[in-house]
């Protein structure tokens, strides 16, 4: 079989309305994509059984001239650390309890209002936390561009089924890049809002203080749709086609560019990116992020505190059926107090003012989401590998950041990160729509 | 300011077990390095809150 990839949302909404295409059709179009190429991608993890009776719904409604929206009758999919009623929620992990949820996460609750279908549970790394780790329940998803490298995580299948064309849009969840990452890695968009934008009920939680939920999606215009649904209040004032004339765009070059984990072609993307903005109409100047080191360090001890916290309990009575890269990572927390958790929550304001002072003038930052394309599984044979980004900052300053395809690197796609001020998802979905819209490089097949 | 310092796989072992938690003898290596990155992610926050 070879199965072509799903219609965007203005391809199959446009078709569900003039009655050349059915939700169910469509339905069945994502799941001949999915039975085409997710062996070689392994996104998917467990098919919603309500997809049918929902997408039965969608039409129904429509002949019946009840329209819910842009997302009505399009298939969605959730990370496995959301709740779905009726699926359980494993974490990635075997450790995780296998009853099925008892309802939706508000965040699917609320896509399903609008209309959508939800079609499956995809990858996660392991409670969130680390991978790609393989001998677990599931394999790690493997990267569309490659299958030899890794998606990045830990919303690894989100990003991967995205990419793959298996479906346009995925929630995801992001404690430290967890929804940007894979994004770049995968070459599809990605959007962690403002903290607490969107309701993160029915999320597993990794760290209280650092988790956002999010949505990940084949292009800026419909992860725009998929943001108004969720979180309708954070795109009330969104005008994705206003293009960034005249607007001033802050480039924190230096803030990644002497990094000795930067791959050059990734440096010369976020450059590209720079003028490819400039030549559309936007000012760009350089500015000055707080130390990188020390946003990295309160970020990293705040997820190891709450982590172990979180964990201690299934680590000493399940910790047989944990992976290794977790319970490595887990107990490595055992070093830090609660001391070190108060002092690290301590400088959150002063870096969080320092995001925001940057910003100053600017209506968005760029930077580089990661500083190289996907590394190979190989990388990972014997542990757990940091791997070079710049994320974690802006989950625990809050500020909204998304990341889009800005290009490719030895064949793997790179992203570049936009930045906005609390609650500005709007304006920085904007400005990445603009630089979109002036490049091609979303629009690349995927070599699946 | 108070860093704990992570001296070897004996003190790992010791602080996670105060937690009721056994460290593996497979996993100790990855934690110890893990936990001694850690620890100097907490140096660094003392001395920025100093």
């Amino acid at each position: 079989m070879n199965a072509p990839p799903v219609p965007s949302l203005r391809e199959a909404g446009a078709a569900l309305r003039a009655g050349r295409m059915t939700a169910a059709g469509l339905l069945a179009m994502h799941r001949d994509r999915i039975a085409d190429v997710n062996g070689r991608v392994r996104a998917i993890w467990a098919l919603d059984p309500r997809a049918d009776a929902l997408a039965a719904r969608a039409d129904a409604e429509l002949a019946a001239g009840k329209d819910r929206g842009p997302l009505h009758g399009i298939p969605f999919v959730i990370k496995d650390m959301v709740d779905v009623e009726g699926l359980p929620t494993n974490n990635g992990s075997r450790a995780s309890d296998t009853a099925p949820a008892i309802r939706d996460a508000e965040v699917v609750a609320r896509l399903i209002a609008a209309g959508a279908v939800p079609l499956a549970k995809v990858a996660t790394y392991e409670w969130g936390f680390v991978g790609p780790e393989q001998g677990l329940a599931e394999p790690p998803a493997a990267n569309p561009w490659n299958s030899a490298h890794i998606t990045g995580g830990s919303s690894s299948g989100s990003a991967a089924a995205v990419a793959a064309d298996m479906v346009r849009l995925a929630v995801g969840s992001d404690t430290g890049g967890s929804i940007r990452s894979p994004s770049a890695y995968c070459g599809v968009v990605g959007v962690k809002p403002t903290r607490g934008a969107v309701p993160d009920a029915g999320f597993f939680a990794l760290s209280p203080d650092l988790d956002h939920a999010g949505v990940i999606a084949a292009t800026v215009a419909e992860a725009a749709l998929m943001l108004a649904a969720v979180a309708p209040d954070t795109m009330a004032s969104a005008r994705l086609t206003d293009g960034v004339r005249g607007a001033e765009i802050g480039y924190a070059r230096d803030w990644f560019a002497q990094d000795p984990a930067l791959d050059a072609a990734v440096l010369r993307a976020m450059d590209d990116a720079a003028g490819a903005l400039s030549l559309a109409g936007a000012q760009i100047v350089e500015v000055q992020l707080p130390d990188y080191a020390l946003m990295e360090a309160v970020g990293a001890v705040m997820i190891h505190v709450q982590g172990l916290r979180l964990h201690a309990a299934s680590l000493r009575d399940k910790g047989h059926l944990w992976g290794r890269m977790a319970t490595q990572t887990v107990m490595g927390g055992a070093v830090l107090t609660d001391a070190d958790l108060q002092a690290a929550m301590a400088l959150v304001p002063d870096l969080s003012e320092g995001v925001t002072r940057a910003m100053e003038g600017c209506d968005a930052l760029i930077t580089a989401t990661t500083l190289a394309p996907a590394p190979p599984f190989a990388l990972f044979d014997n542990g757990a590998v940091w791997t070079p980004m710049r994320t974690l900052p802006f989950n625990v300053t809050g500020h909204p950041a998304l990341s889009v395809p800005a290009g490719f690197a030895h064949g793997l796609p790179i992203g570049l990160q936009f930045i906005g001020r609390h609650g500005d998802e709007a304006g920085i979905l904007r400005i990445a729509a603009a630089y979109e819209g002036c490049t091609d490089h979303g629009a690349v097949p995927v070599p699946l | 300011m108070t860093v704990t310092p992570v001296e070897d796989e004996a003190w790992l072992r010791a602080a996670l077990a105060a937690r009721g938690l056994t460290l593996r003898s497979e996993d100790a290596a990855a934690a110890l390095a893990t936990a001694r990155f850690l620890a100097e992610a907490a140096r660094r926050v003392h001395e920025a809150g100093r």
